[in-house]
């Protein structure tokens, strides 16, 4: 195919030069017959024809489809000049690539996370419902109710289909030992709603929402292969948290459900209890809309039914007016990402400002082309070729080199994705790169290398041919000067803004680690365990397995203390539960608050160093049959009695009418800690504990202080103490602190590789400016040189005129910063009042290097020998 | 010297190549100077616009070429006019008579009798 294309193109060439060239002898002919000489003749027929190059493209441009051969000729051309300048043009590729990449990896996880719908047919009609009580401390959490799937279901025209599901982490095996694995309990309505099938088997069926008929499972591919082998699944047995499930079904590859972690799905079984239970908030709510209907329509129908619900609830209606009860209606996929999306905005916005310092960057070498090419493009000016000709070779020249980079940089973008998927859990995408992902790589990189281009040739506007022939280059640099300059003071600004940036985040990650949570860090370990069904379904049953759990684990050499409770700190999620004070009187308008919950036995308090402020912590004497009490944080105490001992006063849990209401007595007061992240971000509300043995479950966790080498042997005697358990999440605190933090410092870090990135782009443009200013001048140095002026001073010049453009550049970087600064201190923790000091030493680290950058031209600049430079000319 | 020269208006160019293909196979060369000798010198083609044409007419179907001998014995590619090319001659023609006579009239006019 190529072959025929070329031979045709030859045969038309050659045709054209014979019929031009017959012209031209005929003409030189008839030229003669009037008696010219023969080179009087020929120079006659030049003049009147005109420039035969000019009309042999002429020619071409009229065939068809000449636009294709003529741009690869041109490609072919910028290719030559490229490759006569290997240096130049290496630093071009080199610099889209490295921009490419970062936007490249940004982009996907942007594309994938916020653009690209999820993958259920029909992903758009999807909705979250999410109850909120904002002034009980609860405003942006996820939870809905069986009772609202209930009610709702058949209320709500606008929604055709309603599920519930709720992340559960069990033990799961087969025949060996247990691992805890993370499923999903759904209702039946969950697949249909999603449009999801069955890859083998069958999903589940309404009756398995009973109880009873419930223990019935679906596997994803990943968990079935790990269980079964190339065995069938389906009809075989599996354990889950001791009991024995049939599955029925099997899902697709690829399928997954919010985060990749969820393996395995049984179905929900509601007894009666559950179903009238409204404000619970165990579960969460996904709805499909109705064809045509809109989320607005959604949000004004629950609106109204939860006004009629009130109404027929007065007892609850004041409380839940308080702590201004509503019920949210969101599109499902913004509302999976609405944590991540600033943070996501912000990085993309980051991976944008590289690319546009890259940008700059290669307008400035080409602007520096420009200067040496000025007289071969006045040559071709003058020999016919038009300004656009000039303007699309050089548009060419440009995005080459650019497109080679982008191709480059969107491959080793994409090789770092791997990377992006953990971070991003609960995103519920996949992060792959799809077509808009190469689009937005390649567009990038065409840009920038089409705006390289055409800064290019902003020196040879109104450059007047005749004097860039005469004078080589120097015709039009003016303009062309200062555009450098300030392309080099932008890219300092530029840089400046990504270095304060990775600067506080930085600062803030240091912040947080130097954070005292109010809790012992040091040698303190933790690990989680599930006890299954299967012989712990009694109260009793699991008061005595936490109780011989952490008399097992104390006796481990090594091991100093020891105690159980319900969760470590630095857990993502925790219980809360409402709770009252006995005598406190709400004001008009207030709202009853739901701090978080923690059952612990004795030793876990103690363990994690937090001493009692006032009277005692939990104790070993805190049995079910003794009198029922509470140990609450300093939040609690000012709350419910400021400026009074709480010590002895009772506090209640609301209770349903008719159910005995059960009081609790207040035993001690311990300070705050930072439970949940150590940034103190989480429940607004405060901390109680109760006894574990007062109201056990089967989720339970450990600490214990202790040397590393005793851990292996905690974990042995764990499981051997909590038979058919499965022991999960053996942690340091050290590492439960790193995992908390693993978001910030995966911002941290890309910041701080953006942020290098820019600060070599702009090192690369201004020594690059320096030298053509060296270049430029050498002439002038030399005789600066030869009349007397000291080395020194030549040297001292360069670096003022650099030490001008950094300085401008960092004051105008220093006002962008300040700009951007309220988009970017919200996520930032305890950085107020180091900033100033952060961005002080980002501009003279900034200025550092970049005055290194142009001392090295300038140095040269003093060292020129003005003999040689007289020399030349 | 020589005679005044005229610029073309657009697009005439083509309609004067068609007009000179018109009475048979003709090589570039030959058109030109028809095109001269005809006009009295008043219509002097580059070659520079001559041969861009031509080979716009031909790939726009209006003129076939082919190759052969010139009257020097020289292979030369000649130019006809295709069944598509006397149809654009014949429409394009009448369209600028009517318009040269027109503009001729609006010229003509005795300058006193506007007002």
């Amino acid at each position: 195919m190529k072959f025929w294309l070329g031979r045709r193109r030859e045969e038309t060439e050659t045709a054209l030069d014979k019929e031009l060239r017959f012209h031209l002898e005929e003409r030189a002919a008839a030229w003669r017959a009037e008696g010219l000489t023969e080179s009087e003749a020929r120079r006659r027929v030049r003049q009147e024809f005109g420039g035969l190059e000019q009309v042999r493209e002429e020619c071409r441009d009229v065939r068809p489809g000449e636009w294709l051969a003529r741009l690869a000729r041109e490609v072919r051309y910028a290719a030559r000049e490229a490759r006569k300048q290997p240096a130049a043009t290496a630093t071009v590729v080199l610099t889209v690539a490295i921009c490419i990449a970062v936007n490249t990896a940004v982009f996907a996880v942007v594309d994938s996370v916020l653009l690209r719908p999820l993958p259920y047919a029909g992903a758009d009609r999807l909705i979250a419902m999410i109850n909120q009580y904002p002034n009980a401390g609860i405003s942006d959490q996820d939870g809905s109710s069986a009772g609202d799937y209930v009610d709702r279901a058949g209320q709500m025209p606008a929604v055709a289909e309603h599920a519930l599901y709720r992340p559960i982490s069990l033990p799961v095996s087969r025949n060996e030992t247990p691992v805890q694995t993370d499923g999903l309990s759904v209702t039946p309505s969950f697949f249909p709603l999603l449009r999801v099938r069955a890859a083998g088997g069958r999903l589940f069926t309404t009756e398995e929402a009973e109880i009873g008929k419930h223990q019935v499972a679906v596997l994803t591919a990943g968990l079935r292969r790990e269980l079964f082998g190339d065995g069938e699944a389906v009809g075989q047995t599996v354990r889950i948290s001791g009991q024995t499930y049939t599955v029925v079904g099997v899902l697709a590859d690829g399928f997954r459900f919010v985060s990749p972690g969820i393996r395995f799905f049984v179905p929900i079984a509601l007894n009666e209890r559950d179903r009238r239970a409204r404000h619970a908030n165990n579960f969460r709510y996904i709805g499909r809309l109705r064809e045509g209907a809109t989320v607005e329509q959604a949000q004004a129908q629950v609106n109204a039914l939860n006004v009629r619900l009130e109404e027929e609830q007065p007892e609850l209606r004041e409380l839940l007016r308080n702590a201004a009860f509503r019920t949210d209606v969101k599109e499902w996929q913004s509302w999976l990402v609405h944590r991540t999306k600033t943070n996501l905005k912000l990085l993309w916005a980051g991976a944008m400002l590289v690319l546009l310092a890259g940008a700059v960057n290669l307008a400035g070498l080409s602007l520096a082309r420009a200067h040496t090419k000025g007289r071969e493009m006045a040559t071709r000016l003058a020999l016919g070729a038009t300004r656009r000709d000039l303007l699309r070779q050089s548009l060419l020249e440009g995005t080459a080199p650019a497109l080679l980079g982008g191709v480059l940089g969107m491959a080793a973008g994409a090789a770092l994705l791997p990377f992006a998927d953990g971070i991003l859990p609960l995103s519920g995408a996949d992060i792959r790169p799809g077509w808009l992902v190469t689009a937005y790589a390649l567009g990038g990189a065409l840009a920038a290398g089409a705006f390289a281009g055409f800064i290019g040739l902003a020196p040879l506007r109104g450059m007047a041919i005749a004097g860039t022939l005469r004078d080589g280059a120097r015709g039009g640099t003016q303009r062309g000067t200062a555009m450098r300059r300030a392309f080099v003071i932008a890219q300092v600004a530029v840089a400046f803004v990504l270095v304060a940036g990775a600067g506080l985040l930085t600062a803030s990650v240091q912040a947080l680690w130097q954070v005292n949570p109010g809790f012992r860090m040091d040698q303190v370990w933790t690990a989680s365990a599930y006890l299954p069904a299967a012989g712990y379904g009694s109260v009793d049953g699991q008061r005595a397995a936490l109780e011989r759990a952490t008399e097992a684990v104390r006796r481990v050499p090594g091991v100093t203390m020891a105690g159980g409770g319900s969760e470590p700190p630095y857990q993502k999620n925790y219980d809360d539960g409402v709770v009252m004070a006995e005598g406190y009187t709400m004001r008009p308008g207030e709202s009853v608050i739901s701090p978080v919950q923690l059952r612990v036995g004795p030793g876990y308090l103690e363990t994690l160093g937090v001493a009692p402020l006032l009277g005692r912590l939990i104790e070993a004497r805190d049995r079910r049959e003794s009198e029922r009490v509470i140990v609450i944080d300093e939040k609690l105490a000012r709350r419910f009695w400021p400026g009074e001992n709480p010590l002895g006063r009772r506090m209640y849990f609301p209770n349903s009418p008719g159910e005995e209401r059960v009081w609790m007595t207040v035993v001690g007061v311990v300070r705050s800690i930072r439970l949940q992240d150590p940034s103190g971000e989480g429940n607004p509300n405060g901390v109680y504990y109760v006894p574990w043995d007062q109201s056990p479950r089967r989720g339970m966790s450990l600490v214990w202080r202790g040397r590393e080498d005793s851990v292996a042997a905690v974990r042995r005697t764990l499981e051997q103490a909590l038979p058919g358990s499965a022991v999960f999440h053996v942690y340091s605190m050290t590492e439960r602190q790193q995992l908390t933090m693993v978001p910030r410092e995966m911002a941290q870090h890309l910041t701080l590789g953006f942020a290098g990135v820019a600060v070599l782009l702009s090192t690369i443009g201004l020594h690059g400016f320096l030298a053509f200013l060296v270049a430029q001048r050498r002439r002038e140095i030399g005789i600066r040189l030869a009349i007397g002026c000291q080395p020194g001073g030549i040297y001292r010049l360069f670096i003022q005129d650099g030490a001008v453009l950094v300085g401008i550049g960092l004051l105008l970087g220093m006002g962008a910063a300040a700009g951007l600064r309220q988009w970017v201190t919200a996520s930032l923790y305890g950085t107020g009042a180091t900033e100033p000091a952060v961005l002080a030493g980002g501009a003279v680290l900034l200025a550092f290097v970049s005055l290194a950058a142009v001392s090295v031209p300038a140095w040269r600049a003093a060292r020129i020998d003005p003999a040689a430079v007289l020399g030349d000319s | 010297m020589s005679p005044a020269k005229s610029d073309l208006p657009q697009g005439t160019l083509d309609l004067l190549i068609l007009k000179a293909v018109a009475f048979g196979p003709v090589h570039g060369y030959a058109i030109a100077q028809r095109l001269q000798q005809i006009s009295q010198d008043v219509v002097q083609v580059p070659g520079g616009s001559l041969y861009p044409a031509l080979h716009r007419l031909e790939n726009r179907k209006l003129i076939e070429a082919e190759w052969g001998q010139s009257d020097t014995g020289r292979e030369a590619k000649f130019y006809r006019l295709s069944v598509l090319g006397r149809q654009k001659l014949q429409e394009d023609a009448e369209s600028w008579q009517r318009l040269s006579a027109a503009v001729a009239l609006i010229l003509g006019m005795p300058e006193g009798e506007t007002r």
